[in-house]
């Protein structure tokens, strides 16, 4: 997940309960978790280590370097010289790091925010960073990214990865929606309602079967990070799936997929539930009431992604949808808060 | 002790000053540390130590900081060892490893020997040391004094006015001490106050933005997973649950105090078994729906959530007669709730009133998690090629202790317990405790960890809070760890442990991994001691200490090579 400390700005001058917070990004825990997504790892290192004509005597810049891991890749690559550049404490052991492997002349590390870090080139060739938070978006640091890339990024210059999509599709899930949601019926004999609809307004980050998955899967959203602006990043799209098998609905489900384009050859990988678990797993709206669908129903709508007002952290999600489908037509719109 | 040889370059000056002392002086005669053999000089007598009792006493000096009293306590520390062991004398392996109490033991400024003049030979060690004690008739002086009678009189005097000055300096210098802890106290209250006060003054004042003001712990606690998490843990909550269904008769008609009630369960168990009133009090946005779920239940009309902080809200009533609440953290006191419930036992309980939990009991054990080892301390040694030391939690700069379920067959020890807390009568002060333990392995091991977890006891009258310590450490009371964590507490008492014997809970375990592992065989023991305490930087958190040794089966202290390690943990 993207480093949220880099994204945010932190005013307070004395330590208090929010440095604590943001601090904690700073453990190991989300460091090894990343790491230890191979398929998130090995999918950077490979576009990175098997495109050394592409890095080469090249300056780059590693936006929320977190361990530096991606900034020794680049190293490795024959980079000319690496600058990582995180808001985190946990620059800290990064530097470390890359001393301990010997690579203190080819990195250097700095601690700050994007904005305000000076660096030691007007123009970097390329840009690599591992911004991408749950839901593709949540606590995501791609403005971060942007403003590196309009600060700093040569003309003709390249961005790793360079592409990002997000899909949505739809699940069986009965069995599951009951353990979360079901619980709230009867807890050790009390009923606790309002906790449920608290608990349908949140999206559940978790991972899904893909053998749940009863629809078409649908991109509807793609970012080209290359062009894209700060204000694309709140949309409002149409989007329409088709069911596969005859079924119910209990949730929309949403993923998203990353390209980097720019290798000699693409280099991609998913976070859907027809590809390897990452961390980031996939994102679960669930629907206050079940759906019986039929194969070759159309679900249509829109999904709307903008950040919240008064917390520009969270992410406010709505999908307005409407099944005109043989069993059964229903006309919705549920409104979530990534929180 | 790290034995280097002998730093003759760095004593060049000192051998030449000892040298001329030794011509031009006759002094009594100082005895070995060990043995009955007597030098003239402080220099030849530790060259003696050294080679025949393989103790480099300067070298140790130096390396462990030691200051001038830390060199007279542990010259009189080994002297009393001498005076007691009569195989002293043999002795041909000694070591400081910098951190022994008696180092700090004024016990031990006494001399063991009647004018012991190695003594005062210490000041001359290292003249850094002691420049700035003692006044100027360094015993070295001396040595120009042309009369010899006399100057044995007028040292014997010197000696006397500079072992006067030492006494004073001490206890100024013990005053300062007092001194430095009392303002430190002063300023880590000072610390908890404004950081508590701090969170209290925007989750009162901001309403419904809290979440901008940061307050992290309270709010992340209106987060629906986190009480999902909490009430699917059937250890815990069932635990409660049992205690309050099973004791009707208690609750009948009583009035109960629920301190961080969250969702409100324990409330509502409290309601239906009997209580006539339940206040449930929590800082945080969940007693919106603390409320609505007493609403839902039909229990408001026992129960009455109120928001605010135990330190200054006020009850609708004078006293309670129980105060529930679920406030345990990780290794019990990570987060510091137990102090907002010490809180409210001091302001609201009535005399003779119940906490419940009423005691808890912390221990710790020794594993062998070969998995655990591979997954967490040497993957960073070759991440994706590359090596990252930095990242281990255990390394000198950051070294956290860990929390993870460890299976029970990783256990390769007998536990020890290493904190008993009688909620009735425990003190916020006394949550920062020290302890020594002692494991005795079970099996030929690798130990790698330390383990610690924790046991809660519900009792029904605070008079007797738990299970004595006795009954806690008594053979039968756990047979090999194959305990359920129902069968833990004889006699009718309820309570449930986070021990890996047990279910799994949310709590998990936690892990203190050794700075080395040790190859201990059946019957071996680790022994050491164990010091927890609030992090002065944070409160919520725990900085823990541990010295640990590794004794042989069946040997008694004294009769194998101690070799003390120490490692300082986090829990943050």
């Amino acid at each position: 997940m993207a480093d949220a400390t880099t994204a945010n700005s932190n005013k307070d001058s004395g330590m208090t309960s929010k440095d604590y917070y943001f601090d904690s990004y700073a453990h190991f825990g989300i460091h090894e978790e990343m790491l230890k997504d191979e398929v998130r790892t090995t999918s950077y290192r490979d576009s990175i280590i098997k495109n050394k004509h592409l890095f080469k005597d090249k300056i780059v810049l590693d936006v929320g370097c977190g361990t530096g891991i991606l900034s020794m890749f680049a190293a490795k690559a024959g980079a000319k010289h690496v600058i990582g550049v995180d808001m985190s404490n946990i620059i800290d052991k990064a530097k470390m790091i890359v001393a301990e492997n010997g690579l203190s002349d080819k990195v250097t590390l700095l601690k700050g925010k994007m904005e305000e870090v000076v660096l030691p080139y007007d123009h970097v060739d390329i840009i690599i960073s591992e911004w991408m938070g749950y839901f593709l978006l949540y606590e995501s640091m791609l403005d971060t990214v942007l403003v590196a890339r309009d600060k700093y990024l040569s003309p003709g210059g390249m961005i790793f990865p360079d592409t990002a999509t997000m899909v949505i599709s739809t699940i069986e899930d009965g069995d599951y929606r009951e353990e979360k949601l079901g619980f709230w019926d009867n807890v050790y004999g009390f009923s606790m309602s309002c906790i449920k609809e608290a608990a349908l307004k949140e999206p559940l980050v978790d991972t899904v079967e893909s053998r749940f998955v009863n629809s078409t899967p649908m991109v509807f959203k793609t970012i080209d990070i290359l062009t894209v602006k700060k204000e694309d990043l709140t949309f409002k799209v149409p989007f329409e799936i088709e069911v596969s098998r005859d079924d119910y609905v209990h949730a929309f489900i949403s993923w998203f997929d990353i390209e980097f384009r720019a290798c000699h050859k693409p280099v991609c990988f998913s976070t859907g539930p027809f590809a390897k678990y990452t961390h980031w797993k996939q994102t679960v709206f669930y629907t206050p009431e079940s759906l019986t669908v039929c194969k070759g129903d159309k679900i249509s709508g829109e999904i709307t992604c903008a950040p919240n007002g008064e917390n520009p952290r969270d992410l406010d999600i709505t999908i307005g949808f409407e099944l005109d489908g043989k069993e059964a037509k229903v006309k919705d719109s549920l409104s979530y808060r990534m929180c | 002790m790290s034995v280097v040889s002998y730093s003759e370059s760095g004593f060049d000056t000192q051998d030449e000053r000892w040298d001329d002392w030794e011509d031009d002086e006759l002094l009594t005669p100082m005895k070995c540390l060990f043995c009955a053999t007597t030098f003239q000089s402080a220099i030849t007598l530790f060259r003696h130590v050294k080679q025949h009792h393989g103790f480099d006493f300067p070298h140790a000096r130096k390396t462990l900081n030691l200051d001038f009293y830390q060199s007279m306590r542990a010259v009189n520390y080994i002297r009393t060892l001498e005076k007691t062991d009569p195989k002293f004398s043999q002795v041909s392996q000694f070591e400081l490893t910098g951190t022994e109490a008696f180092l700090n033991d004024d016990e031990y400024l006494k001399p063991v020997l009647e004018d012991d003049t190695l003594l005062y030979a210490l000041d001359e060690l290292d003249l850094d040391d002691t420049r700035s004690i003692g006044g100027g008739s360094r015993a070295g002086s001396l040595a120009r004094s042309p009369m010899v009678g006399e100057g044995c009189v007028l040292r014997e005097r010197e000696l006397a006015s500079k072992v006067k000055a030492l006494e004073q300096q001490l206890g100024i210098k013990e005053r300062e001490v007092t001194f430095v802890t009392e303002q430190f106290d002063e300023y880590r209250q000072m610390v908890k106050r404004q950081f508590y006060d701090n969170m209290g003054d925007k989750t009162n004042d901001d309403g419904g933005k809290e979440k901008e003001g940061g307050d992290y712990y309270f709010n992340s606690y209106a987060n629906n997973d986190i009480h999902l998490q909490m009430l699917q843990d059937k250890v815990r909550t069932e635990g409660y649950r049992d205690f309050m269904y099973d004791s009707k008769s208690l609750f009948h008609g009583k009035v109960v105090l629920d301190v961080g009630c969250g969702t409100g369960i324990l409330s509502m168990f409290a309601a239906r078994a009997g209580a006539s009133k339940v206040i449930a009090v929590d800082n945080s946005d969940i007693v919106v729906k603390a409320r609505a779920n007493v609403a839902e239940n039909g229990l408001d009309n026992v129960i009455t959530v109120v928001r605010g902080k135990i330190e200054d809200i006020e009850l609708p009533v004078d006293s309670v007669d129980i105060i529930i609440s679920e406030w345990m953290g990780y290794f019990l006191l990570f987060e510091a709730m137990l102090d907002s419930v010490l809180v409210a036992r001091d302001r609201f309980l009535a005399p003779g009133g119940l906490l419940a939990p009423s005691a808890s009991y912390i221990y710790l054990t020794a594993i062998q998690d070969d998995e655990y080892m591979h997954d967490q301390v040497n993957y960073w040694d070759n991440v994706y090629g590359f090596k990252m030391s930095a990242m281990k939690k255990l390394q000198v700069a950051a070294k956290e202790a860990d929390v993870d379920v460890i299976p029970n067959d990783a256990v390769v020890a007998t536990r020890s317990l290493i904190a008993e807390i009688d909620h009735g009568t425990t003190t916020s002060k006394k949550l920062d405790f020290a302890s020594s333990f002692s494991v005795t392995v079970t099996r030929d091991s690798t130990v790698h960890a330390l383990l610690g977890y924790f046991d809660v006891a519900f009792s029904q009258s605070q008079a007797v809070p738990g299970p004595s310590s006795a009954d806690l450490t008594a053979d039968a009371y756990e047979k090999n760890g194959q305990v359920t964590d129902k069968a833990l507490w004889k006699q009718s008492m309820h309570g449930f442990t986070t021990g890996p014997h047990g279910t799994p809970t949310h709590w998990k375990q936690t892990v203190f991994v050794l700075p080395e592992s040790i190859v201990a065989k059946e019957g071996d023991e680790v022994r050491g001691d164990f010091v927890c305490r609030k992090s002065a930087t944070n409160p919520r958190e725990l900085d823990i200490e541990v010295a640990y040794y590794h004794v042989p089966k069946g040997m008694a202290e004294g009769e194998f090579e101690k070799v003390i390690k120490h490692q300082s943990y986090q829990l943050v």
